[in-house]
């Protein structure tokens, strides 16, 4: 192939709006899934991002009932079953991953059903909002998910130092003196804001690979929380493009694309990290700290 | 002075901390000791007000939730993640954050005040290291690095030498003594029984109540140990490391 040939095959699909629409949103939703999402990584608490994303689905089906705006609707719901999830795991025996089974597979049945009930008189489709229709945003959805976006990043750059402090030590955060229910629940928003944002383009079932899996190929090859957000937004973005690129070449899924390529720089982090790699770290230097489950396996009495 | 009036906890209908009163005076290393479930932590998480209690803690007259900036506490060494992408440098720096204020950046003070208090705990040329990189006890001293540069009044410490090396532990009472030159109140929460104890200048001792609470040489006996302790075998043993006469 000649470079004019190669050029063209990068430039063809540039020419259609609806290319140009699905790279720009895939880019912002990358960006802002790529830094939430590592919040939830070093807070532990992927499985709450997952669970806030299936919860978003009651909340945008009233909204659309109601006839309000559907992003604010699923906002609401998302952060709500936070809040649930959080009553229900402090003031009973009921711990915090069970909690969170119970809240967001019943917000997601409730979702479901409405949105199947409104799909057979409207023409609103369930299976855009479980799996994205990236090539279908409108310059309308565009602009909801750049003020998205802005408020996102605004956000956290302005409290990045209380959010540092407080997902590395919240014991010690809260005895230094920073509020830190309120950061805690700003930081839910934000997750929530994000999934809403991502809804459109990779849907609420696989937007949780979008928030951990940048977020953590670039933890395996950083060591401060900024580098990982820097990095983990560059993996974003280079996977939202390769992404969107397969999926007009070789008509995939989009969204599912996305997700692909993103999951294989996680893979080739998790293999090829200079320091903590699978492949590249034999011998770990200073404090053990690393153990992978073949080692671990190797020192077990008999074995 | 930090004031504690009827302070007291309860987890799930079990009390953890019976009502609790004391006066504990500015200048002084306090050593909590009892034994395990003696409501040690519990005390000190009751009074910076992280675990909901009833009853009242205040310094110097004001209530603990007004003076938070005055004082720092460094938690267990295993309650946080090492893994956490920070480095040293990130860690020590947190102790500045509540002091900047909402949206300031640290300053060449700020800076400074850092690197002094990593050059006291011996980590000064680690500050680029990441803090999963680093030994028990050098983690250890990272975090005494962070109280340091609260510039506190009233610090906390539970449990600080916890799987920390000799030379680690060297440090932190050194630095537990020039804080206390300095007029500044310790409160640390320490099991261990050996020669540390005499590191402190009183003793409170806990077993869900105030065992006894004084000064080292009249509080630190077998009869108030037995009390904390219990008769048995615990306590002859404490006895026995401590050089103490057991009672008869």
């Amino acid at each position: 192939m000649n470079p004019a040939d190669f050029w063209n095959l990068i430039v063809e699909p540039l020419q259609l709006p609806f290319m140009q629409r699905a790279l720009i949103s895939a880019l912002l939703v990358g960006t802002i899934c790529a830094v939430t999402g590592s919040y939830l990584i070093v807070r532990r608490l992927s499985l709450l991002g997952d669970a806030v994303s299936r919860a978003v689905m009651p909340g945008l089906a009233i909204a659309f009932l109601l006839g309000a705006n559907i992003f604010v609707g699923a906002f609401i719901a998302g952060v709500l079953s936070t809040v649930l999830i959080g009553a229900i795991h402090t003031r009973s025996k009921i711990k915090e991953d069970t909690a969170m089974g119970l809240v967001f597979s019943a917000f997601f049945a409730v979702g479901i059903i409405l949105i199947t009930k409104i799909q057979s008189e409207t023409k609103v489709d369930l299976m855009h909002f479980l799996f994205g229709n990236i090539l279908g945003v409108t310059e309308a959805d565009l602009i909801t998910t750049a003020l998205i976006s802005g408020v996102v990043m605004v956000t956290i750059a302005a409290l990045y130092k209380e959010l540092l402090f407080h997902s590395f030590d919240p014991l010690g955060a809260k005895a230094a003196g920073l509020p830190t229910q309120a950061l805690h629940l700003v930081l839910m928003s934000l997750i929530a804001l994000t999934i809403v944002a991502s809804m459109q383009s990779v849907g609420v079932v696989l937007v949780i690979a979008l928030m951990v899996g940048p977020g953590a190929a670039a933890l395996l090859l950083t060591r401060r929380l900024h580098a990982m957000m820097l990095l983990a937004v560059a993996i974003a973005a280079v996977s939202s493009v390769v992404g969107l690129y397969l999926s007009y070449y070789l008509d995939l899924a989009s969204g599912p694309a996305v997700v692909v390529v993103t999951s294989t720089f996680f893979v080739l982090s998790l293999l090829f990290s200079p320091g903590q790699g699978l492949l590249t770290n034999r011998q770990k230097s200073g404090a053990a700290r690393i153990t992978t489950p073949l080692e671990s396996q190797a020192t077990l009495p008999g074995s | 002075m930090l004031s504690i009036e009827n302070l007291s906890v309860t987890y799930r209908e079990n009390l953890a901390l019976a009502p609790t009163s004391l006066e504990i005076p500015a200048g002084r290393i306090v050593g909590i000791i009892g034994p395990n479930g003696a409501g040690k932590s519990t005390l000190i998480k009751a009074v910076l007000g992280l675990v909901s209690s009833t009853g009242t803690a205040r310094f110097h007259g004001e209530p603990i939730a007004s003076q938070l900036r005055r004082l720092a506490y460094v938690p267990q060494r295993t309650a946080v993640d090492w893994d956490y992408p920070a480095t040293v440098w990130d860690v020590a720096m947190m102790g500045r954050t509540a002091h900047l204020g909402w949206l300031r950046w640290p300053t060449r003070q700020d800076r400074d005040l850092v690197y002094e208090s990593l050059r006291r705990v011996g980590m000064e040329s680690f500050q680029h290291r990441q803090i999963g990189e680093l030994s028990g006890g050098q983690q250890q001293r990272v975090f005494i690095a962070r109280a340091l540069a609260q510039q506190a009044d009233l610090l906390f410490f539970d449990e600080p030498f916890v799987g920390v090396d000799q030379t680690t532990e060297a440090i932190i009472f050194e630095i537990f003594g020039q804080l206390r030159d300095g007029g500044k109140t310790l409160l640390v929460v320490n099991h261990d029984l050996g020669e540390a104890i005499n590191h402190y200048d009183d003793i409170l001792l806990l077993r869900n109540s105030v065992v006894a609470y004084g000064p080292r040489s009249e509080v630190f006996n077998a009869h108030n140990l037995a009390l904390a302790y219990g008769g048995g075998a615990v306590a002859r043993e404490i006895a026995e490391s401590t050089k103490i006469q057991p009672t008869r």
